[in-house]
């Protein structure tokens, strides 16, 4: 292949030929060519799991996009929430976690936080954290916690309108929100007024 | 749902843990009744139920019903309930394949509803899910709605996205086809929501088929050039505060990522955008907000990620090197982490490496300043990666003096890398052996095993420091309280070198043992034991002092220690002290040899410590800067057996096999080895020629050994119980080999089985010359062992310790016999004595491929048998192993399991009690991959035995100390 004779070429040095060089570098120019080498190359953003939690430790939404056990999943949050709500103000929203790599931002009294690969993209990251919150913002009108726990389900739509398997599914806050209120659209035709005693279960 | 917000209100209402968990009992309760009730539920309510099982396990509690309700909301047509339904299903994501069934077959009539929502709802579910049964029914579906003409814009996104992520679990099942160059073609869709979707798919794809996709780089490029160039306001929706498609631009930078520098056509192109996106950087904001330049600057770093990639624009990296300098002291903190992080991966560049070596006063006092332990952390990681010969002193000074008051979560990694680059970078190896001395000084409890004894492994091997060593060690025991690392390196240098700062009277033999042993009682039982192997070399180092220490042996305190080891050493070493003569003390206790070359042990440690991805790089990329430390080759390649396993006991040269110490040999044989050729020693075998040894199994030739200054290749043949073996030795260097002999040693159990005959060659090898070696080779009796091939010589003054060991295996000696089913279950069924069968099962390490096994076991010598066995995945195969008193009939049978990832493994020989040591062949055979696990590690610790007795630098003591006491 192409870079397996650029690679004789050009030594050992470049990074081309050992592009991550370094410790603690991500190693993220991976060449090719390289027989299924240690390193990861450098595949499309990923996004692990995404939490929302309260300052008070209280998970509000959870989505995981690689399969992991029940078991995995409350040791994971319990462990993340403890080192993010340990955080002072300022610091990085960065931070390396086990093998991953969480990125962070507190909205009001919530955390979003979202746990992608070591060679992805942070910034980005970070400003698809905010998209989200814009289009809760949109969707709810100054969203607030309370929303988000009473609409939970809500929540999850949008954000399934927004990423799909931990990827970015559309970054245009119209079409996310068009299609948003076209199931609203939907929900009301399907949905005839109830009363209140049927709504209890009574009628 | 009113009734699921009354619950929403009411768990929130509780007021303590206990009432909301007895609310959430009381509702589970009430779900269960109603679901399991007479009356049917209409949809309404069960999207209700449903949803509040969904609150229920957002608080955390485990659910474990109403997964066929949420199915049949999905397979409802009203919209509400299907996506209720779904819902569920993708966060309680069940791999119960009853449930998946009904799943799937839901989601296959949204397939194919057409109707976008309904497929948008499938769609999601299969990637969230992302099952292989979900793959295997879909992965051939997904393609073709993501193709085809007539598919809206919303669901070809979903499609693509949903294929990446069945892609990612399961490549092997989606079929690759026409499709794929369609897919290419939608980077040029119209919608920039789709090519945003398929981009990450195309890059996912091209990763694994780089081939078939090369057209989507010049695709990318032009789309990237159209993005960068655009005013902001063109992208309309799809620019995010005045940046234009930040997440595209991402993903099309990472596309490029894939390939090599593409042609100069496209490349010019390529790098306008890319000086674009730099020159942008340069410009005033476009807006105050931080979304504006978090966006602007991800598009920047994956930019300089694609310019680091590529390696071949000097100019582009040099500016992506400044950008990143002026981040560094940028007031955002996530861009100083940034540029920290990024100028890691630029520091490997050539043509960058020393424009990053430049900001190495603003790197340090990041490290002093910067208030978040991530971003100190990359500090570090960065000084590391800058570091050479040139900045070597100023960086291991920074970074030690860091250490005093760094945090304890990166304090252990500090140690390891301050100690890998004083070891890399030192000239002067005083330097070095202060800076592990001041490293113990400060953060001992830190300084793992495998740094005391890579301080320990260069004394030993360079005479020059190994005076100011034990100056040095001496004058840092001397401080009150002392780490117990110190104390250990301190006994063993003084073990070793004492004598050299002897002739001071103020470090004379009595006060430098005095001084150790007022450490001796607050040490641990390693550290002890270690010290009493260091007052025995005492003994032979300082006659005056004997009586002294035989005094402290003779102490109920070590004589009778609880402790069995201690108690072990001082009797053995008091009796050796006073029943060996002179000669035989200096004999036993003489000074350690060289250790032999292999990888730094904390590299190893480093590489388990951070994966090993990130390390061995920096061993590529810095190799040519690097001194030998030991003045030798480099090792050979690491395999793990070169990491440390640390044994309990103070075990220095235990840092490839498991040494045991080396216990009453059953003749006398190891002590005539002992005093017959004491002057040499054999060196431990060489890192990783186990695998190349079990490789030779199944073959003939090739090469067994080489490093950096010597190649030894093989070639032989056999013939019923005879064989020649021409060995090769060449000269990689240009530079003489002096003293060159190759020695062949078949240890004890060995050298009554196999006769092996051959002549020295010339003691000098020119510099790119090859010599050749003749070995005739007679099998009397079957064996187990194989026998070493030792090889010593001088070059460039220092001395070389080669051990390899030599591939002649029983199987050499087999005929391969062909049969027919029914004789060969027939004289199976008679080989039925126990004796005469052994079997093992294991696990295999390497995919189970029928036709690789198959050559294997041809090649381990037997026949192999077709159709013989009435199961066509078993092998079976027959054989004779010849040897000069007695031939041996072998039947094998190899039954893979391919479920359970394993094999079993039977053997039956005629010679009964031979079976087992035939089957030990199999396994060295296979051994590279199948049949490891049989590998007995006695064999190892035979075929080197003096190798072993280095144990607490005391060679042989314990079998000389047995011989006098059978006297």
């Amino acid at each position: 292949m192409v870079g397996c004779a650029k690679r004789e070429g050009r030594g050992k040095r470049g990074a081309w030929a050992a592009p991550a060089g370094v410790l603690g570098g991500r190693p993220r120019g991976e060449p090719l060519c390289l027989p299924s080498g240690p390193q990861r190359p450098p595949l499309p953003q990923l996004m692990r799991f995404m939490l929302l939690f309260s300052r008070q430790g209280k998970l509000r939404l959870q989505k995981w996009y690689l399969a992991t056990s029940d078991k995995e999943r409350k040791k994971m949050v319990r462990e993340l929430m403890q080192v993010v709500l340990a955080r002072k103000p300022k610091m990085c929203s960065f931070l390396e976690w086990r093998d991953l790599k969480v990125v962070y931002k507190r909205y009001a009294s919530l955390y979003f936080c979202c746990a992608i690969e070591g060679q992805d993209n942070e910034l980005i990251t970070l400003e698809l954290i905010h998209r989200y919150v814009e289009l809760l913002d949109k969707y709810f009108g100054s969203v607030c916690e309370l929303d988000i726990i009473f609409n939970f389900e809500k929540a999850y739509f949008i954000l399934d309108e927004f990423l799909m398997g931990g990827d970015v599914q559309d970054t245009s806050k119209k079409s996310v929100l068009k299609a948003i209120e076209q199931a609203d659209l939907l929900q009301e035709e399907d949905e005839s007024p109830r009363s209140v005693l049927e709504e209890m279960g009574l009628a | 749902m009113r009734g699921l917000a009354v619950f929403i209100s009411d768990i929130r209402n509780c007021k303590s843990k206990e009432a909301e968990i007895k609310r959430i009992n009381k509702e589970l309760a009430n779900i269960r009744s109603k679901f399991k009730g007479d009356k049917a539920l209409d949809g309404y309510s069960k999207k209700k139920y449903v949803c509040k099982l969904l609150f229920i396990f957002l608080l955390g509690h485990d659910i474990d019903f109403g997964h066929m309700e949420a199915v049949n909301l999905l397979s409802s047509n009203r919209y509400t309930e299907k996506q209720i339904g779904y819902l569920f299903i993708s966060v309680l994501v069940n791999s119960n394949s009853e449930l998946i069934r009904l799943i799937n077959n839901a989601i296959k009539n949204d397939l194919a509803s057409r109707n976008p929502t309904f497929m948008g709802l499938a769609l999601h579910c299969i990637a969230s899910v992302g099952s292989r049964e979900m793959a295997e029914a879909f992965a051939g579906e997904i393609p073709k709605v993501l193709v085809a003409g007539d598919t809206m814009d919303s669901v070809k996104q979903s499609a693509a996205l949903c294929l990446l992520r069945l892609y990612r679990t399961s490549p092997d099942l989606v079929p690759m086809g026409d499709w794929t160059s369609r897919v290419v073609h939608l980077l040029n869709d119209q919608h920039l929501g789709v090519v945003t979707a398929a981009t990450s798919l195309i890059t996912t794809l091209a990763q694994k088929n780089p081939e078939e996709f090369k057209t989507s780089v010049s695709l990318a490029v032009s789309r990237l050039s159209r993005i960068v160039t655009s005013a902001s306001t063109d992208l309309q929706d799809y620019t995010y505060y005045f940046v234009p498609a930040p997440w595209l631009s991402v993903k099309l930078l990472r596309l490029l990522q894939c390939y090599p520098p593409p042609d100069p056509a496209v490349r010019g192109r390529l790098t306008e955008c890319l000086e674009t996106i730099l020159n942008k950087a340069q410009e005033p904001p476009k807006s105050k907000k931080v979304q504006h330049s978090n966006a602007k600057n991800a598009v920047l770093f994956e930019a300089i990620s694609l310019i680091i990639h590529h390696d071949s624009e000097p100019n582009l990296l040099v500016r992506a090197c400044n950008q990143l300098g002026q981040f560094l002291q940028h007031r955002e903190t996530n861009l100083r982490y940034l540029a920290l992080e990024s100028m890691c991966t630029l520091a490997s560049s050539e043509f960058s490496h020393e424009a990053v070596k430049t900001h190495i006063e603003t790197v340090i006092n990041a490290l002093k300043t910067e208030r978040d332990v991530s971003v100190r952390q990359r500090a570090v990681d960065l000084l590391y990666a800058m570091c050479d010969r040139s900045n070597a002193p100023q960086i291991v000074a920074e970074m030690l003096s860091y250490l005093e008051t760094a945090d304890y979560s990166i304090r252990e990694e500090i140690v390891l890398k301050v100690a890998i680059l004083a070891e890399k970078y030192a000239v002067d190896y005083t330097w070095y052996v202060d800076t592990i001395l001041n490293l113990i000084r400060i953060a001992g409890d830190y300084v793992s095993e495998e740094v005391w004894y890579r301080v320990i492994q260069i004394v030993i091997n360079r005479d020059d420091v190994q005076g100011y060593a034990a100056k040095t060690v001496f004058e840092a025991l001397q401080a009150p309280a002392c780490h117990e690392n110190l104390v250990k390196v301190g006994g063993y240098i003084l073990g070793e070198f004492g004598n050299l700062i002897a002739g001071d009277p103020r470090s004379s033999p009595l006060i430098q043992f005095n001084l150790l042993h007022s450490k001796f009682h607050l040490c641990s039982v390693p550290t002890r034991a270690l010290l009493l192997s260091t007052y025995i070399k005492f003994v032979n180092l300082f006659p005056e002092v004997k009586p002294t220490i035989q005094d402290v042996l003779r102490s109920d305190s070590q004589l009778r220690n609880a402790d069995v080891e201690l108690q072990q050493r001082a009797v053995e070493y008091l009796r050796l002290s006073t029943v060996a003569s002179t000669d035989i003390l200096a004999t036993v206790l003489e000074e350690m040899p060289p250790f032999p070359e292999r990888e730094s042990s904390i590299l190893a440690k480093l590489k388990k410590k951070k994966g090993p991805s990130t390390v061995t790089d920096l061993e590529d990329t810095k190799r040519e800067r690097s001194v030998d430390v030991n003045g030798g080759p480099e090792p050979a390649p690491a395999s793990t057996s070169a990491m440390s396993t640390p044994s309990p006991s103070a075990d220095l040269l235990g840092l490839g096999r498991p040494t045991a110490r080396p216990h009453p040999p059953p003749g006398g044989g190891l002590l005539v080895d002992v005093f017959s050729d004491s002057a040499s020693v054999v060196a431990p075998l060489a890192p990783g020629s186990e695998d190349n040894f079990a490789r030779f199994v199944c073959k003939n030739n090739g090469v067994l050994f080489e490093n950096q200054l010597l190649q030894i290749g093989l070639k032989s043949e056999f013939r019923q119980n005879l064989g020649r073996m021409f060995i090769f030795y060449g000269n990689k260097t240009s530079t003489q080999f002096l003293n060159f002999t190759p020695t062949l040693i078949c240890s004890d159990d060995l050298q009554p089985n196999l006769n092996l005959q051959t002549k020295p060659v010339d003691p000098t090898v020119e510099g790119g010359a090859q010599v050749q070696q003749v070995v005739n080779i007679e099998c009397v009796s079957d064996f187990t062992e194989a026998p070493v091939l030792n090889i010593q010589f001088r070059y460039g003054g220092t001395f070389q310790n080669v051990s390899v060991q030599l591939p002649i295996t029983l199987n050499k000696f087999f005929q391969p016999t062909e049969m027919a089913s029914q004789d060969f279950f027939q004289r199976w069924k008679q080989l039925s004595n126990p004796q005469q069968e052994v079997q093992n099962i294991f696990k295999a390490k390497h995919p189970m491929d029928t036709e690789v096994t198959k050559a294997k076991i041809i090649g381990f010598g037997s026949a192999l048998l077709e159709e013989v066995d009435p199961n066509p995945a078993n092998f079976v195969g027959a054989g004779i192993i010849h040897t000069k008193t007695t031939q041996i009939g072998c039947l094998l049978r190899l039954e893979p399991n391919l479920q359970a990832q394993m094999y079993r493994l039977t053997l039956r020989t005629t010679a009964g009690q031979c079976s087992a040591r035939v089957l030990r062949l199999p396994a060295a055979c296979a051994a590279v991959d199948l049949l490891r696990p049989l590998t007995p590690p006695a064999i190892r610790g035979k075929a080197a035995p003096r190798g072993t007795t280095s144990l607490c630098g005391c060679r042989g003591a314990l079998s000389v100390a047995l011989l006098v006491k059978e006297k």
